[in-house]
């Protein structure tokens, strides 16, 4: 770890003493994106593989989180297994779908999420149907993390942890296994790389930090509905990776930026609600056809102007 | 006479009512540069996608080492020793050369998902010993200079170096090449040329090519197979296959690839 490090690491963890209340919730808020962002690059951006059906897994994290911590097992332990449901289930439904190419899986986790949706909704005695669920505040020993500006640190840790961890996959082998099956899977094929397998690596570490992201959000809000997990939140998903870039773990963090801070900004816009999945299916369109690498490309572009 | 290092025993392959291949046997032996040829649309491309389990024969089978391919995995091929080239190149685009030259070592890497993940020091030794590896292979192909560029800017006969360098970094006992000088110039495939016949000679490693340019096969081939609509029509050393080929050329009538050329 080299000294320089010290420095914005500093500021991050500073961040709860110069924004409070609202503004670190809204802090809060991207980070747990933040790991939405770097799991579901890993399977679009790295693998090619597209999934609208995250919301699905997200959904599964929050209420395995919930009911664990509820039961009395220790966050530390519920918050992985909130990972780790999504991670199952990825397999499960992985079996079949992955087998499926592009646009048909992406047609086939609509239906995943769609499904999870729908029995979430129904098993009202477990999730509340519409009325939702409270969550506790999450307990380390001693310690509790009631505020959101408590609740920063924990998801600093983990938007680092898994930064990390994600960042040792992407740059070693099973990192670059998942480019090749993006760009050739005969290519990929023909250099000893195992395309299902590999496809299936990267969808089941994408539900993982989705998982954990969902754990997050229930303890942050202390309260979780499932009407929240619908389709347009795995739109949402999908958008944060296009319009920050793609295959980048910079772009994962300025496209959660984007598509928290934009909408809380709107809050009290009349009507910019409503709109919402329009705007970002135009965006989508717009960055695919003009900036197809993202927000962190577009950075880079300008950068290269400059020095002309 | 060095020994049988890989063979396809009465391999036929349909396409409906095609047939593709037609009860085809051969057999490579250990550090020859074997070709296969015949006029286009004879098969030789469907012997290499049948190899590679891109298609799935109908019957026969392809032995290597003892194993048979077709009971392997698709990737297993691979890590059997096998490296290839394609037709059309099938590259990893939107990569480096570099990239592409690490992700051709893949079945080399021995670290696990858990030592990689953490990035311990085995694997971070493992990674150096990588990128060693695609810097020298590059470097032996004079892709040194290039080595950071994206694939989708290099102009073909580049790619086809690349592609030729990424089945050597995987460290093939066989490599299979797919008109390996298809597009180039003539000072393009003399440098192939080259490099196809030092492949066999420093590298130790056995080279099966399809090709059109009669004048390369005949000048780097060690023995050749001659397909037509599926069907061995002949065998030999290159001298040897060229009078029978006349021979055939006269009662077929000339096709392309068979007809005398210089």
């Amino acid at each position: 770890m080299r000294i320089w490090w010290v420095v914005p690491m500093g500021i991050l963890f500073a961040l709860p003493l110069f924004f409070r209340g609202y503004y670190i919730y809204v802090i809060d808020l991207v980070g747990i994106y933040v790991v939405i962002g770097l799991g579901l690059n890993l399977l679009t951006g790295y693998c090619g593989q597209l999934s609208l059906g995250h919301a699905a897994f997200f959904a599964l994290g929050a209420f395995t989180s919930a009911y664990l911590t509820i039961g009395g097992v220790p966050f530390l332990v519920a918050l992985p297994a909130a990972g780790a449901a999504g991670a199952v289930m990825a397999y499960l439904v992985g079996i079949p779908v992955l087998r499926l190419r592009l646009i048909f899986l992406a047609i086939s986790t609509v239906g995943l999420g769609i499904i999870t949706h729908d029995v979430l909704y129904n098993l009202k005695g477990f999730t509340g149907g519409a009325d939702g669920m409270t969550v506790p505040k999450p307990k380390l020993g001693p310690l509790v993390f009631k505020s959101d500006e408590s609740f920063f640190y924990i998801v600093a840790v983990v938007v680092i942890f898994l930064s990390f961890l994600l960042g040792n996959i992407t740059r070693t082998k099973a990192g670059r296994a998942f480019l090749a099956i993006r760009e050739s899977e005969r290519a990929a094929t023909a250099a000893g790389i195992d395309v299902p397998r590999y496809k299936m690596l990267a969808f089941v570490i994408s539900a993982f930090y989705t998982g954990v992201a969902g754990g997050l959000y229930a303890h942050l809000t202390a309260y979780i509905n499932v009407t929240a997990f619908d389709i347009l939140l795995s739109v949402t998903f999908l958008s944060m990776i296009i319009i920050g870039g793609v295959a980048s773990i910079p772009g994962s963090i300025l496209g959660a930026i984007f598509v928290v801070v934009v909408p809380e900004a709107l809050r009290d816009v009349p009507g910019a609600k409503d709109i919402q999945a329009l705007v970002y299916g135009l965006l989508m369109g717009f960055f695919i056809i003009f900036l197809p690498g993202g927000l962190v490309s577009g950075f880079s572009r300008l950068k290269g102007i400059f020095k002309k | 006479m060095s020994e049988v290092l890989f063979q396809i025993n009465h391999l036929t392959k349909k396409f409906g009512g095609l047939i593709a291949i037609n009860d085809f046997s051969m057999e490579i032996r250990e550090g020859e540069i074997l070709g296969l040829i015949g006029p286009n649309g004879a098969g030789k491309t469907t012997v290499f996608n049948c190899i590679s389990h891109f298609y799935k024969p109908d019957a026969g089978e392809i032995l290597m080492g003892g194993n048979n391919l077709l009971q392997l995995k698709p990737h297993q091929v691979a890590e059997m020793g096998i490296g290839r080239t394609f037709q059309n190149i099938e590259l990893f685009g939107n990569l480096t050369v570099r990239e592409n030259l690490l992700i051709g070592q893949h079945r080399l890497i021995r670290s696990g998902f858990f030592s990689t993940t953490l990035f311990l020091k085995r694997c971070r030794e493992e990674e150096k010993r990588v990128l060693e590896r695609a810097e020298e292979i590059g470097v032996r192909l004079g892709l040194g200079g290039i080595m950071d560029s994206l694939i989708s800017g290099l102009p073909l006969g580049t790619r086809k170096l690349v592609e030729l360098a990424r089945a050597l970094v995987l460290e093939p006992k066989l490599v299979l090449l797919d008109e390996p000088v298809a597009g180039m110039n003539p000072m393009e495939s003399e440098t192939l040329a080259r490099v196809i016949t030092e492949i066999r000679g420093r590298l130790g490693i056995t080279v099966f090519l399809i090709e059109h340019d009669m004048g390369l096969v005949m000048r780097i081939c060690d023995r050749l197979y001659v397909l037509h609509y599926g069907k061995k029509i002949a065998e030999g050393i290159p001298a040897e296959v060229r009078r029978k080929a006349l021979v055939i050329a006269a009662y077929l009538g000339q096709e392309g690839d068979l007809a005398p050329q210089g």
